[in-house]
């Protein structure tokens, strides 16, 4: 048998073999499990996080850089300013100086810190993570700063 | 022996007038539409399966398995898909290249050696040269190496190059792995009886 047989008899192997059994049911369940994951992967947290991080630590700069010029005023019966409304809420013994107007900031940079400290923890190895982190220290540093003039 | 049995004929051009292209049906996947994704299914399983058979030795399980593989990564990459081949070669590429993932994974070097001890090992017994089945059988015996070499240039037709690449062996190695297997494949179906 040459060559040129062996080839022509293999082409004619070629062309459609249907599956013994519909093996459908075993693919949509798989296309299913992997449209409609149950936990996101961490990886895709991380921009989020970061976003998030990115977006307190400006907004809190904002608000040191703003409380700073504001005078100290009594709060008004019933109302507790270390309460930032859709945040959460803040010990006044954690904010710099126990000054109730540093509150929201602290709150803010707070959540900022932890948020990157968790994006870092899912990945090490991203520096521009580091550098975020840093500022927000600073911020909360000046914050601190601030605290202690007032007090 | 397999359970895989032969494609049934296709049916007739007007029954499959009205039926959505297979364009639009990837359309509609990319979109999450799997009814339109098990329409492409039924459409190609028969020669996803088919070239996956072969390369897996005629293995039905192995095959089965394969298939279904081929289809869910179809899935998660259609949208890579760019419109500008024929869906059904962009989805035979693919599930070829599914099939060709655990022997790419092989170190070349310990594979060839073990394709030459499997084919030493391997007493000739020669199949009926005449019959489809025979020579279904003999491509299936072949080493993995050259049984999937065989398979892409003499049944897909691919170029050596293309082998090689795919395969990760150099366009002689692809040469001599496809002697190789002809070679093998006229003894068992035969040929020292000349």
């Amino acid at each position: 048998m040459t060559d040129f047989e062996i080839q022509r008899r293999l082409r004619d192997l070629r062309g459609p073999v249907e599956p013994s059994r519909d093996l459908w049911p075993g693919i949509a369940t798989r296309l299913t499990a992997a449209a409609a994951p149950a936990v996101a992967p961490p990886r895709r947290r991380l921009p989020l996080a970061l976003a998030a991080g990115v977006t307190l630590t400006a907004l809190a700069g904002v608000l040191a850089i703003a409380l700073q010029r504001q005078p100290v005023e009594r709060p008004l019966a019933g109302t507790d300013p270390a309460i930032l409304p859709g945040v959460g809420r803040v010990p006044l013994d954690q904010v710099p100086g126990g000054d109730p107007r540093l509150a929201g900031a602290t709150l803010v940079i707070d959540s900022a810190q932890a948020q990157l400290e968790a994006a870092l923890e899912q990945q090490p190895e991203a520096v521009f993570l580091v550098g975020l982190l840093n500022r927000t220290h600073a911020q909360r540093m000046k914050l601190e700063r601030i605290g202690a003039q007032a007090g | 022996m397999s359970t895989a049995c032969l494609a049934m004929p296709l049916p007739s051009m007007d029954a499959s007038r009205n039926e959505p292209a297979d364009a639009d049906l990837v359309r509609r996947s990319v979109a999450g539409d799997t009814r339109a994704f098990e329409t492409l299914y039924r459409r190609h399983a028969g020669r996803v399966h088919g070239a996956v058979w072969r390369l897996s030795g005629m293995n039905a399980a192995r095959a089965e398995e394969l298939t279904q593989e081929a289809f869910v990564r179809a899935w998660q990459k259609l949208d890579s898909f760019r419109f500008e081949s024929a869906f059904t070669t962009w989805l035979h590429r693919l599930a070829v290249n599914v099939a060709l993932m655990e022997l790419r994974s092989r170190d070349p070097e310990d594979a060839h050696e073990a394709d030459v001890l499997e084919a030493a090992a391997e007493p000739v017994r020669p199949f009926c040269a005449g019959e489809r089945g025979d020579l279904e059988q003999a491509v299936a015996r072949l080493p993995p190496r050259a049984r999937a070499v065989l398979i892409l240039h003499d049944i897909e037709g691919w170029k050596h190059e293309e082998i090689g690449r795919e395969l990760g062996m150099a366009v002689g190695s692809s040469k001599a792995q496809l002697h190789r297997a002809r070679g093998l494949l006229r003894r068992m179906l035969g040929e020292h009886h000349d």
